[in-house]
């Protein structure tokens, strides 16, 4: 008896001595820690609207609970399997396309031997990634447009008839990739150039005295040093492979092109705040987290075996 | 790299010839792509807009006005929404630096008991997230709809950016801070006097990241606001270019090109005037996220 009473009074005594030391540490991060509570963890109750014909005035708690409704009728919608694959092709070809030119332009930029030109190429590349989307949009308006734009103007020159690039299911998605490309992919060549950077210049040196041409050391000494850096972001980028751009296609769609643009996460905006349909919105707003949880959970594992983890 | 080259100079064989010349075109025509969309975007705001819309290929402003800024200011309420999206941006990423910084800096202390669990709880919420309606709710809850914080307050710490000060913070020599606080110094004055002054490149680059989150502040309106007052500088922009394809309201004029790429072009402006100063930093912000995931 006295032995326990005297270990929990040691105990007590370790933890007050710890408050006493980091009180003010606790102190420093109570206004974030409210933050998450407030505006992360609190919603992650709201999921159960997605179980519920949700009423406003009865409150999440009040209103009845209708089991797996609200995904039955998603699932068995018309939309169901056009977003779903609408969301998987979009994100796939951006993340096969947007990998492979981030490496192909740091394999460039480092194959630049005038340093002034590449400087400014690089300075301009990143430029884009700092632009909204609706300045982005407004860009492609000048180029795209039916009546003024840059590229219809010479088609029409060509052809005499222009083409509606932006509100056609032919080009939409090509629209997307390609301002996708022009947006981000000087920036995410940055984090190649920096594993380029720090090669070993003793290797290129002694390739070239056994007589390796410029090609060979790309292939055997520039693309190995890369490949773990490619293999980890193509990992974390298939976690994220649910996202095919919400910021993007909000901005860039109109009705005319639902049928190739819409995507899980457009329609989860139209469903649950313009037309108020709050049960089926989170619904699917909460079948594609679960998925992307799942993958993200899968791939840190995948990732782990490789060496390093997410988080 | 500089020995290697050298090397190169001495064997430059036919193919490195070839592959110096295809690097240099290559390279010269994503210039083009990149750069030549801003430059035209630019000499279409100052070109009358007859001119734009019989131009060739080539806009060559032989009389440049600025007409279609003029219009800009004095009609589209667009000065209106770049005080809004001021405001968010110089309110949003002080509070938002500020409750980044205190959440990285105890977290990186390596004996603060819960830290572990206490990261992990915020790591979560990056990959699982209540949804749209679920955080609209609690933003009513909280009396925020169609006030200015709603602009603000929803996304204000991201977990990413506060991860990046955290490592940072973590890479830090432990004597450093130690020391100081042997010396009497609080772990708020730690913090501000030598913490911080150490980590300006990263603090730089986070800070770069929220600035241009907020000046770039768009659907927060749509989800939460209504009133036309709050309406940011991006959603204004956004009316401006859609009302040409015949999506505005009946009353209201159709903006020309020329007027709207102006509006473009202002929208840019803070931008392009802080990147060439933050340029240098955010290299080190994204190596780092690299790092950590």
């Amino acid at each position: 008896m006295h032995k326990l009473e005297r270990k929990n009074g040691q105990k007590r005594q370790r933890a007050l001595r710890l408050l006493g030391k980091y009180w003010p540490y606790y102190l420093m991060m109570l206004s974030g820690l409210v933050y998450f509570a407030l505006l992360k963890y609190a919603p992650m109750y709201g999921v159960l609207i997605a179980f519920k014909d949700f009423k406003i005035k009865k409150g999440i708690w009040g209103s009845p609970w209708v089991g797996l409704q609200n995904f039955r009728t998603f699932f068995t919608s018309t939309y169901c399997s056009r977003l779903i694959g609408n969301t998987l092709i979009i994100s796939f070809t951006k993340l096969v396309l947007s990998s492979f030119m981030s490496v192909f332009f740091a394999l460039l930029l480092n194959e630049c031997t005038k340093r002034r030109f590449k400087r400014l190429v690089q300075t301009v590349s990143y430029m884009p990634h700092f632009l909204s989307w609706v300045i982005i949009y407004g860009i492609v308006y000048l180029f795209c447009s039916e009546s003024a734009g840059y590229i219809n103007r010479i088609v029409r020159m060509l052809t005499g008839s222009a083409i509606p690039i932006m509100t056609s299911n032919t080009y939409f998605r090509g629209l997307l990739y390609f301002t996708e490309l022009w947006k981000n992919t000087g920036y995410a060549s940055i984090i190649y150039m920096s594993v380029i950077v720090g090669i070993d210049p003793g290797l290129y040196e002694a390739a070239t005295i056994d007589g390796a041409s410029r090609w060979q050391r790309i292939v055997h000494i520039t693309l190995p040093a890369i490949r773990s850096t490619f293999i980890m972001l193509t990992i974390m980028n298939i976690s994220k492979i649910m996202n095919a751009g919400f910021d993007q296609i909000y901005v860039f769609y109109s009705p005319q092109v639902y049928q190739t643009g819409d995507i899980i996460d457009t329609y989860v905006y139209r469903a649950g705040l313009e037309e108020m349909r709050y049960g089926l919105s989170t619904a699917v707003g909460l079948f594609k987290n679960v998925i992307g949880f799942t993958l993200v959970f899968t791939t840190n594992r995948i990732a782990q075996k490789w060496g390093e983890g997410l988080w | 790299m500089v020995r290697a080259k050298t090397g190169n100079r001495i064997r430059e064989t036919g193919s490195d010839r070839v592959i110096n010349a295809a690097v240099l075109v290559l390279l010269a025509v994503l210039f083009v792509i990149w750069f030549f969309p801003m430059l035209y975007v630019v000499l279409a705001s100052v070109t009358p807009y007859e001119d734009v819309v019989r131009a060739g290929l080539l806009i060559l402003p032989s009389r440049p006005t600025f007409t279609a800024y003029s219009f800009l200011f004095s009609s589209t309420g667009i000065v209106g929404s770049f005080l809004v999206t001021l405001t968010v941006t110089i309110v949003g990423t002080l509070l938002s630096m500020a409750l980044s910084i205190l959440l990285a800096f105890p977290l990186s202390k390596k004996g603060l008991p819960g830290r572990a669990l206490i990261t992990k709880l915020l790591v979560f919420t990056m990959y699982f997230s209540g949804g749209l309606i679920p955080t609209y709710m609690m933003v009513r809850r909280l009396h925020l709809l169609n006030t200015i914080w709603a602009l603000i307050i929803p996304g204000c710490v991201s977990t990413y950016n506060m991860l990046l000060l955290r490592s940072y913070f973590v890479s830090m020599p432990d004597e450093l801070l130690e020391a100081a606080e042997v010396d009497g110094s609080g772990p708020l004055r730690t913090l501000v006097q030598i913490a911080l002054p150490l980590s300006l490149p990263v603090t730089m680059s986070v800070m770069l990241f929220y600035m241009v989150t907020y000046w770039n502040t768009y659907y927060a309106y749509y989800y939460y606001c209504y009133d036309k007052s709050l309406r940011p500088l991006q959603v204004v922009l956004m009316d401006l270019i859609r009302s040409a394809t015949g999506e505005a309201e009946a009353d209201e004029f159709v903006p020309t090109i020329t007027v709207q790429m102006a509006a473009v072009v202002f929208s840019c402006v803070p931008i392009v005037c802080v990147y060439p100063f933050i340029q240098k930093y955010f290299t080190t912000g994204i190596m780092l996220g690299a790092v950590k995931g």
